[in-house]
């Protein structure tokens, strides 16, 4: 009897393969429906968080926004990959063959991680190796999801330094590439992960990467960081020959969602829309002699390239300090500054900078390079002295033109000409004569007038009144072509409008005296 | 072949109005002329211009108070206004100025359509842009 009962006991169990399986089988749904059923309400969240930012709000609340933004964002990543993860355990997960955009994939994967980067201080840091193809077919969503991924752990287990992304070519296979990607950090991710940690991670890199066909590999160095490693194949997308020139991203500081990381140095893959890509950078017509003034070492290997490329000389310096000292040895044409520096930041720089030239008379262009994008932050590189900001996300074509337009006219001056000829002679339609005849029009009858407004507005410390007759005569001087007497009398009009009249008077003079000049040029019989 | 087309350019500026006029008399227009807000109502109200442009900031009433006016007048409220305004330029360098130009330059346009102009014109004044919204906007009228 009682061996009977052990028999049926026996009996009554599944086979031990079996029940794994069956429970595996379970799981599997289970977690499949979970996952589905996670993603639509946080589809919603994500949809209507971005449609939020777009309304009114105080900094405060769009920072809380940011953050739950980001935070769904990688919640639906985690969403995803259990939804994969069932499909992987049922043997049903097919890859994608679509064709995508390298950078553009790499931008927004990276992206989802820029606003917890920036609370924590840390950089994070996009780098596509040149000679990169971009346009390439594989899975791009798969890919997304294992760039978040290792991402946001590289992210989450550092709290200093730099986390940097790098993709380069392994190897060129003809139709395929061997794309080789490291996602490095300081932090101990590795030996974290492989102690389990908080996530999925790599339970779900793992067969992704191994689905597109490549392999994933850790690099562990105790005290220093760790880095993972993983290789696609991609095919390339037929008949797109496009590589990347130079690409590198950084993330900005109050990261929107979708736009979480800025294109410091873009490339011609990086290019919004899918309109053409631009050729390679021109080859600028007046080289210049370039300062390049900033910390991070890849941005600044990017930077030099590129500015190279167009045909510049660049000197690197790697803070404010080292830029000072760069100065004392050479003469530059410009410089192009990065706000956040360690040692010596951008401003305190520029401060020094402008102080010891009060003594030469020289005057240095200095541009900043800022993510700031509040009037506030810009006013401050302003303030210390720069002469204007170069807005991250810039482009190398944005780059190029900023310095085009920046171009000594001769060697005492970087200011606007006294007579823009061409932009006069559009105001007239090219008629020579129109312009002489309304430019004297201009000098008898409207420019008396102009002053005594702007100079009976001083007297009265009207800034108003200062500002709306600056305003007019801006339109007019700018008309006529009188560009270096159009962006005095601007900044006379903004001076105004801040309500800043201290200034004002020097700046009056010195637009008297640019007037004059402007008239000079019709003096001579020949414009041209 | 109708009678030349008539354009009144009311602007402060002499020279804003010299060049209008050199650049529209070539095109075959005849230009009236006025150098302020009252004088540009008076004239419109006596010639019946077919298309009026005004500059928006003038001293003793500006382009938007004139264009009320002339919209609240039987005699004038068919004439097309055209506004002429300084708003600086958003390209190159004055990028951190931009945003405040910007939204100026909209603030001027909304209150420019509410008080009646149907077209825009930028200072610094380029001649074709001139000549074509002058084509444009009396080629609807008609």
């Amino acid at each position: 009897m009682e061996a009977t009962a052990s028999e049926e006991g026996i009996k009554a169990l599944p086979e031990p393969q079996e029940a794994t399986a069956v429970t595996g089988q379970a799981q599997s749904g289970f977690l499949a429906h979970v996952g589905h059923e996670m993603r639509t309400p946080l589809q919603s969240i994500i949809s209507l968080t971005a449609l939020l930012l777009n309304t009114e709000m105080t900094q405060e609340q769009r920072d809380y926004l940011t953050l739950i933004s980001s935070s769904a964002d990688l919640l639906l990543a985690t969403a995803n990959d259990v939804a994969d993860f069932s499909d992987l355990q049922a043997g049903c997960l097919q890859p994608d063959e679509s064709a995508f955009d390298l950078c553009q994939v790499v931008e927004r994967a990276v992206g989802t991680s820029a606003f917890q980067a920036h609370k924590k201080g840390l950089e994070l840091i996009c780098h596509i190796l040149p000679g990169t193809p971009v346009a390439l077919v594989s899975d791009p969503a798969r890919l997304h999801q294992v760039l978040v991924s290792l991402t946001s752990d590289a992210v989450k287990f550092a709290d200093h330094g730099e986390v940097l992304v790098r993709v380069e070519t392994q190897a060129d296979l003809g139709n395929e590439v061997e794309l080789h990607v490291a996602v490095s950090g300081p932090g101990a991710a590795v030996a974290q992960r492989r102690d389990g940690g908080p996530g999925l991670g790599l339970s779900i890199v793992q067969p992704l990467v191994a689905l597109m066909g490549g392999r994933v590999w850790t690099e562990d160095q105790p005290g220093k960081g760790s880095a993972f490693h993983f290789t696609i194949r991609p095919k390339k997308e037929a008949g797109a020959a496009s590589v990347v020139a130079a690409y590198l991203l950084k993330p900005i500081k109050q990261a929107e969602p979708h736009q979480a990381v800025a294109r410091l140095l873009g490339s011609p893959g990086a290019a919004q829309g899918d309109e053409g890509r631009p050729g390679p950078i021109a080859l600028c017509e007046a080289p210049l002699c370039i300062l390049f003034v900033e910390d991070n070492a890849s941005i600044q290997w990017a930077g030099k390239k590129i500015l190279e490329q167009a045909g510049h000389s660049v000197q690197l310096a790697g803070n404010g300090l080292e830029a000072i000292q760069k100065l004392e040895q050479g003469e530059f044409d410009l410089i192009l500054m990065d706000v956040e520096m360690p040692q010596m930041d951008g401003l305190e720089a520029t401060r020094l900078i402008r102080e010891r030239e009060a003594a030469s008379g020289r005057h240095v262009p200095i541009l900043a390079m800022t993510a700031y994008a509040t009037r506030a932050d810009q006013d401050k590189c302003l303030q210390a002295g720069m002469d204007g900001c170069l807005l991250k996300p810039f482009t190398p074509e944005k780059l190029t033109q900023v310095l085009e337009r920046l171009r000594p006219e001769d060697s005492t001056s970087m200011s606007a000409p006294h007579l823009d000829l061409e932009a006069g002679l559009q105001a007239v339609g090219g008629n020579e004569e129109f312009l002489r005849e309304a430019v004297q029009v201009f000098l008898e009858q409207d420019l008396p007038r102009h002053l005594a407004q702007l100079r009976d507005g001083l007297g009265r410390g009207d800034a108003r009144a200062v500002r709306a007759a600056a305003h007019g005569l801006k339109g007019t001087l700018g008309s006529f072509g009188g560009m270096a007497a159009y962006s005095l009398a601007q900044r006379l009009e903004a001076a105004a409008e801040q309500g800043d009249l201290g200034d004002a008077q020097s700046l009056l003079q010195e637009l008297v005296t640019e007037i004059q000049s402007f008239a000079a040029c019709f003096e001579r019989p020949g414009l041209g | 072949m109708k009678s030349k087309k008539r354009v009144l350019v009311v602007d402060d500026d002499h020279s804003i109005v010299q060049l209008l006029r050199l650049v529209l008399e070539r095109e075959g227009y005849e230009v009236l002329t006025a150098f302020d807000g009252p004088e540009g109502l008076h004239t419109a109200w006596q010639e019946r211009p077919d298309l009026v442009i005004l500059d928006i900031g003038m001293p003793s009433m500006d382009g938007y108070e004139v264009c009320r006016r002339l919209h609240s007048m039987r005699e004038t409220a068919k004439i097309p206004v055209m506004m002429l305004t300084a708003k600086g330029r958003l390209s190159g360098l004055e990028g951190l100025e931009a945003k405040r130009v910007l939204h100026r330059h909209i603030e001027e346009r909304v209150e420019g359509f509410d008080a009646g102009a149907v077209e825009f014109l930028s200072k610094p004044v380029v001649a074709k842009t001139v000549v074509e919204a002058v084509e444009r906007v009396l080629r609807v009228a008609d």
